[in-house]
């Protein structure tokens, strides 16, 4: 089970969280023509990398606020956590 | 029934307080402080049960968590208790268990005639031959199939027994309470940092209860229990027996289980049978000890071959010979002390060394205490049926190339 810092509440088990997919991925942008491609890619194509991987998570059980987790998906070494405004 | 397995004196068993239990249905007695195996063994009781598929006899091998035979079906406060470990279980006043996988009992076995019907059970066999007749399948087969497989069979009855879990936070959990593990909690336990510390036996100290060593100007043991003891008065350290860490998950997250009343013969009221505990540790002593690698001959699965080390444990801790003429075989040093405790406790065993020409202290110990070593033997294959009674040795040829 992980043991992930919480930057709101500070370090808490896994089973507080719960996780929220790839925090890189954009939302394409409001009010314009957008590819049936391009929504393709929001919605459903995730790539599934070997290492580093920046991931939101939600302390459901906790704070309740989405927060970004960098872990490495091998190692599950968490490098850093951060609010959910900040950038990476 | 006497023991007649049993010593005069020694072991840390407390000779004040006799237990009865029933194996079988047959009533023995043991000690306050005995587990069920070395109750059974003192008792010359070695059929404990039989093998899954070929019904071989099965005894003792081992003498804490690595035993792989010897396991019971257990009958606790009018529950059952399928696949319990003898070597685990302590005595308790009462304690009634059973063989599983035997019938009609443990010495007369019918599935035994699967042993000399081997021949006739090619991989493949049951896929083929349970095909037909069709009809046959629902009445015939299946109940047969269902009975013979398994071994101690799960309660049908709702569980009464309360059981608890838990979260923990501590600097260092060390697991295993030998001479490093107590070493390492004293250390960090004096500066300040919260310690756990667990074993998974009921009494501390290792492999120092079973070895002749001393620290300082005491004994292993004596060090050991002043130890645990200051441990014990240190608030910032808890001390756990019968305490097994079984899982190591990421970023330090370990499980551990505590059986609290498996001891004893029912749990006292508001008081769990076992305690489930999750840990999450800032550092990890891993002072598990190690467990013997049992060597190969044949027919090494009859009941009376053991490891050397479980050997010393039942002489050291309980007091019990696990025979009255044992052969020694080894490949290192180890063997040699299980062969001196029986020595110095009059009992003349041999030692089968594999080695040509092997030099050591322990070594020579052995020779002046005229110990039969016999150099650069082994083992050829173990003889008996449901007790092991004799042995064919051979010398290693010198040229390898002839056998």
């Amino acid at each position: 089970m992980l043991h992930i810092k919480c930057p709101h509440c500070g370090l808490r088990s896994q089973n507080e969280f719960s996780y929220g997919g790839d925090a890189t991925v954009k939302r394409p942008e409001l009010n314009k023509d957008v590819s049936d491609k391009d929504w393709d890619n929001f919605v459903y194509l995730r790539k599934s990398p070997r290492g580093k991987h920046l991931e939101l998570w939600q302390h459901i059980s906790g704070c309740r606020q989405w927060i970004k987790v960098e872990r490495d998906t091998l190692t599950h070494e968490i490098f850093k956590t951060l609010k959910a405004s900040e950038e990476a | 029934m006497s023991e007649h397995f049993r010593l005069d004196k020694g072991g840390l068993i407390n000779r004040s307080k006799k237990i009865s239990f029933k194996f079988n249905g047959k009533k023995y007695f043991g000690y306050e402080g005995d587990t069920l195996a070395s109750a059974l063994i003192a008792n010359g009781v070695h059929l404990v049960g039989r093998s899954f598929k070929y019904h071989r006899p099965r005894g003792f091998f081992g003498a804490g968590v690595d035993e792989p035979y010897a396991i019971v079906q257990m009958n606790r406060n009018n529950e059952v208790d399928p696949n319990v470990r003898a070597t685990e279980q302590e005595l308790f006043e009462g304690l009634e268990a059973k063989s599983v996988n035997c019938w009609p009992n443990v010495d007369f076995d019918i599935g035994a005639i699967n042993n000399f019907l081997g021949k006739f059970f090619p991989a493949g066999f049951y896929y083929k031959t349970f095909m037909w007749p069709k009809s046959f399948w629902y009445k015939i087969y299946e109940p047969i199939i269902r009975k013979a497989a398994g071994f101690g069979a799960a309660s049908i009855k709702h569980d009464k027994e309360r059981y608890e879990h838990k979260y923990e936070y501590c600097d260092l959990l060390i697991t295993g309470s030998g001479p490093s593990g107590l070493a390492s909690a004293y250390a960090a336990a004096q500066n300040g940092a919260k310690v756990i510390l667990a074993e998974d036996k009921s009494r501390f100290g290792g492999s120092l209860l079973t070895s002749e060593v001393t620290i300082g100007n005491q004994s292993g043991q004596e060090w050991a229990e002043k130890i645990i003891t200051e441990l014990k008065s240190m608030p910032n350290v808890v001390v756990k027996n019968r305490s097994q860490v079984f899982g190591y998950y990421d970023h330090n997250m370990l499980v551990m289980s505590e059986r609290i009343s498996d001891h004893l013969p029912k749990s006292e009221k508001y008081i769990p049978k076992q305690r489930l505990w999750y840990i999450r540790a800032k550092e990890v002593i891993i002072s598990s000890g190690s467990i013997e690698r049992p060597l190969v001959f044949g027919n090494n699965d009859i009941p009376g071959v053991m490891l050397s080390s479980a050997a010393k444990e039942y002489l050291k801790i309980y007091g019990v010979l696990v025979g009255k003429k044992p052969l020694v075989f080894t490949n290192n040093d180890s063997g040699y002390e299980t062969a001196i405790e029986f020595k110095k406790n009059g009992i003349d065993p041999i030692i089968l060394d594999t080695r040509k020409d092997p030099n050591s202290e322990i070594i020579k110990e052995a020779k002046d205490l005229n110990i039969n070593i016999k150099l650069s033997y082994v083992v050829v294959a173990a003889k008996g049926y449901k007790k092991v009674n004799s042995a064919d040795i051979a010398k290693i040829s010198e040229d390898k190339k002839k056998y």
